[in-house]
């Protein structure tokens, strides 16, 4: 009852002080998807979001939003060297937020939260909702938002968050009940040990520089918490203190628009981005007995120049956009390995190349053709690649449309 | 004072009135002004205060200026904007707007000029009345909507236009484009909500981001780790392999497997004749082979199993010691490269199938495999009488299958049972790899035991069998 009051007296505040405006988008591309030359099944892609914006007074705002995203055909950006190419995935995600702006005011203030649902599938045996890997995300939060002179601005979150992958129990800990008396289980084994829980802060800001540069600059860490995960000691057994990760990332974008004249604009941007994993965990390689400290952590950097030509009217310019990646990781404790598996000494690395092309053709208002090409090439120094390719080249080609609202 | 001064005066006066500079009227938040000529921005101060020609005028944040020019035309500057006066004169009045939005209302009769110019643009006045509004954005590109009236707009490639209230038309560097219909205020009110709001769905993606890469980084590591393979059969196959040392002289390695169909495993657990370092890097290395010279610490006793919950292989060993199989009298057992090579050889060994020997032999400090004795009627480690003879078994191994990586071991009993072990290459990414690839690093390896109608499988991440081969 008091809710149907709530909402009657919501729909009932004065006319115009409510009203709301509909969001959405769909993204729909089929294409194919080559891996050291093999190629995937022909298969799709799909992305639908929809938000109804709403406007309750001059300072309140609320954005629900849903969006369901469907992978078959992988991009190059993803995991790739799992081999599994059949692999196919679901995102489901459920999002509110409530908006404080009022127009007295420098200051944003955005309470929210949102609940994902992520579904893999890659074997022929995992059916939807069986995956492996499948994960399920609550995150609350808050961003706080300063307006240094609009649209420019500072922003500030931190998101509370739990991730859970329900269908992933250590094997170990299933075996310590149902193989009792046998030693195939240590002390201290944890069962779900890749549910996490944690924290995620950010900070992002962008500001002109002059008339024809604009910087886009942000810091971000997730901070995960593995509660049923312990640390491996140099005897390969575990120790009392539990996994926690630092994911740090810092990104660095100058953005230039040029207009050559009506019919032709570019915006060019330069990217960097620096990652750095540290993580209290580490690794035992069981069969040859080597204690592998601070496995987890890594560095990375990438440098990704691109561009954005758009040709034609403003209000139906076909947009191409043309990007070219670079990107290196290197695990600072994690020693190489030789095609056979022995440890050669310097720590492991990887360097991949990529570069991507997507032309956007409009047809009728608000809907497009989409073609995208992609492909990546990737080096390393390990040459053990038993489970996981450190070096490949991949394509992904995709067309097909995108309709917003 | 005489009539004919008194008249010049007011004459005067009246002059002076008509010409008088533009006035500052209202201020509210930060408004600045810059004098012209001057470097500094000063705040606006008290209002009404006067600005002359040349003089700058800027707004910060939620602001508001208010400027009343000759003539009685108004411009009104919103939050974040900045222009400057470049004429006020009793017949014309000229303002640059540089950046953000100003609302002007002016009358152009009796042959008065009121303009507005933006980097791209000249808005002009016509008529007796016109109210628009002028928006310049980053780049300088303009949009000009007309609330009242009629007013020219030109750019600078001299292409002009006459727009009527309610268009609005957008003018960049290459000129203008079409004129379109203003939005309503409801219109307005809409975009406005559009906009913001799909600025903040950006924002909702954006940290979607972060929390993708630290899920994304958590299964990577589960891959390289061997964890999430796929079989020979293209079926999702879980594996993890680790040490268990339930004391300090015995420690067991394990790589357990986990299906749809349930868990099975193999492991080597060892019993040694004093406790392991911690570091169990020398230990691995020298199960199978101990080198040049003995190990300081050897295997008395070892299980090696295979099982599922439905079935077991035990191979079991004791009375391990350390021998160099290069010194003793046995070629079969030597290693290449000459001089001293030490292995551990086993007095008392079994093969359990179900718990039930299959086979075994027994010796007194042997110094070669080649000494055994067979058991025939008694368990080799326990001694214990058996309830009949062992069968005669017959060893032998085949490829089955030409193209494919594929081979079979088969120990056939006197009494009709059987125990086969396959051993199959698995294709990165699932399904059997062809038969050149035997033994390549690149590849997994499967192993099927079946015995009386069961089966175990098992993928090994590692070389494990190998690095713990006690019995060739």
């Amino acid at each position: 009852m008091r809710y149907f009051l709530a909402a009657a007296l919501l729909l009932s505040s004065p006319a115009g002080a409510v009203d709301w405006t509909p969001i959405a988008g769909v993204q729909a591309l089929g294409g194919a998807h080559f891996f050291r030359g093999d190629r995937g099944s022909v298969s799709g892609n799909a992305d639908a979001v929809f938000a109804p914006a709403i406007r309750l007074n001059d300072s309140w705002f609320l954005l629900p939003s849903v969006r369901s995203t469907y992978e078959g055909t992988r991009r190059v950006l993803d995991i790739l060297g799992t081999g599994t190419s059949i692999e196919q995935r679901m995102e489901h995600k459920a999002a509110f937020r409530a908006i404080w702006a009022d127009p007295s005011s420098r200051w944003r203030l955005k309470p929210g939260l949102s609940y994902k649902a992520s579904l893999l599938k890659e074997t022929r045996d995992e059916d939807w909702g069986d995956g492996l890997f499948d994960e399920r995300l609550w995150t609350i939060g808050a961003e706080a938002e300063l307006l240094t002179r609009e649209p420019h601005s500072i922003r500030a979150s931190l998101d509370w968050f739990q991730a859970s992958y329900p269908n992933y129990t250590s094997l170990e800990s299933l075996a310590a009940v149902q193989f009792q008396g046998q030693p195939v289980a240590r002390e201290l084994v944890g069962d779900k040990v890749l549910d996490r829980d944690g924290a995620r802060m950010g900070l992002a800001f962008d500001v002109p520089v002059s008339e024809r540069v604009r910087l886009d600059a942000g810091l971000s860490s997730v901070w995960s918490r593995y509660d049923r995960q312990r640390i491996v000691n140099e005897g390969g057994q575990f120790d009392a203190a539990k996994r926690e990760d630092f994911l740090t990332s810092v990104s660095l974008a100058a953005r230039m628009p040029h207009e050559w004249n009506a019919d032709l604009k570019a915006l060019a941007s330069l990217s960097f981005g620096a990652g750095v994993m540290s993580s209290n965990q580490n690794g035992y390689d069981a069969s040859r007995g080597r204690f592998l400290p601070r496995f987890y952590d890594y560095r990375e950097f990438s440098v990704t120049p691109s561009v954005k030509l758009l040709i034609g009217p403003a209000r139906e310019a076909v947009a191409v956009d043309l990007s070219l990646g670079w990107r290196r990781r290197a695990y600072g404790r994690r020693p190489a390995q030789d095609g056979a598996g022995v440890y050669n000494g310097g720590p492991l690395s990887t360097t991949e190349w990529s570069w991507a092309g997507t032309l956007t053709y409009p047809i009728v208002k608000r809907f497009s053709l989409v073609f995208t090409l992609e492909r990546v090439s990737a080096t390393s120094n390990q040459r053990f690649e038993r489970f996981y390719r450190y070096a490949y080249e991949a394509t992904s080609a995709l067309a097909g449309f995108r309709w917003d609202w | 004072m005489p009539p004919v001064r008194a008249l010049f005066l007011a004459a005067l006066l009246c002059a002076a009135g008509s010409v008088r500079a533009a006035v500052l009227r209202e201020a509210s938040g930060l408004v600045q002004v810059r004098a012209a000529g001057a470097d500094g921005w000063r705040p606006a101060g008290k209002t009404p205060r006067p600005v002359s020609e040349g003089d700058g005028v800027r707004t910060g944040f939620n602001a508001r200026a208010l400027v009343e020019f000759n003539g009685g035309s108004k411009l009104e500057a919103a939050g974040n904007a900045h222009f400057s006066v470049e004429a006020d004169a009793p017949g014309h009045v000229s303002v640059n707007a540089l950046f953000g939005t100003v609302r002007v209302s002016a009358s152009a009769s009796g042959g008065r000029s009121v303009s507005v110019r933006t980097p791209t643009c000249v808005v002009r006045a016509r008529g007796d009345r016109v109210v628009f509004r002028a928006t310049v954005a980053g780049g300088g590109s303009a949009t000009i909507e007309v609330a009242e009236g009629t007013a020219g707009v030109e750019d600078n490639r001299g292409a002009s236009v006459l727009l009527t209230k309610g268009e609005r038309i957008e003018v960049d560097l290459a000129g203008l484009h079409a004129p379109t219909a203003a939005p309503t205020p409801v219109q307005a009110r809409k975009n406005d909500l559009l906009a913001i709001m799909r600025r903040e769905l950006g924002f909702e993606l954006g940290r979607d981001a972060d929390f993708a890469a630290a899920a994304r980084e958590s299964r990577r590591s589960e891959r390289e780790l061997g964890r999430a393979l796929v079989d020979a059969d293209g079926l999702r196959v879980r594996v993890e392999e680790y040490v268990v040392r339930p004391s300090a002289d015995r420690l067991a390695l394990v790589v357990m497997n986990g299906r749809s169909d349930g868990l099975s495993y193999w492991s080597w657990a060892g019993t040694f004749d004093r406790a392991l370092p911690l570091n169990l890097e020398p230990v691995f290395a020298g199960l199978a082979l101990s080198g040049s010279a003995a190990t300081p610490w050897t295997v008395t006793d070892y299980a090696a199993t295979i099982a599922n919950a439905a079935s077991s292989l035990v191979e079991r060993g004791s009375g391990g010691h350390q021998v160099d199989v290069n010194g003793n009298a046995d070629p079969l057992d030597d290693v290449a490269g000459g001089g001293a090579a030490f292995k551990t050889i086993f007095d008392r060994w079994g093969l359990y199938a179900d718990g039930r020997l299959k086979r075994g032999y027994t010796g007194v400090a042997l110094q070669s495999y080649n000494d055994q004795t067979a058991s025939t009627t008694n368990d080799p480690l326990t001694g214990a009488a058996l309830a009949g003879a062992l069968p005669v078994v017959v060893l032998s191994n085949s490829f089955p299958d030409a193209a494919s990586a594929r081979r079979v071991y088969l120990e056939s009993y006197g009494d009709g049972t059987s125990i086969t072990r396959e051993e199959l290459a698995v294709e990165f990414g699932g399904g059997v790899a062809p038969r050149a690839s035997f033994g390549s690093t690149d590849r997994n390896m499967e192993l099927r035991y079946s015995y009386s109608g069961k089966t175990i499988r098992i993928v090994l991440p590692s070389n494990a069998p190998a690095v713990t081969r006690q019995i060739p």
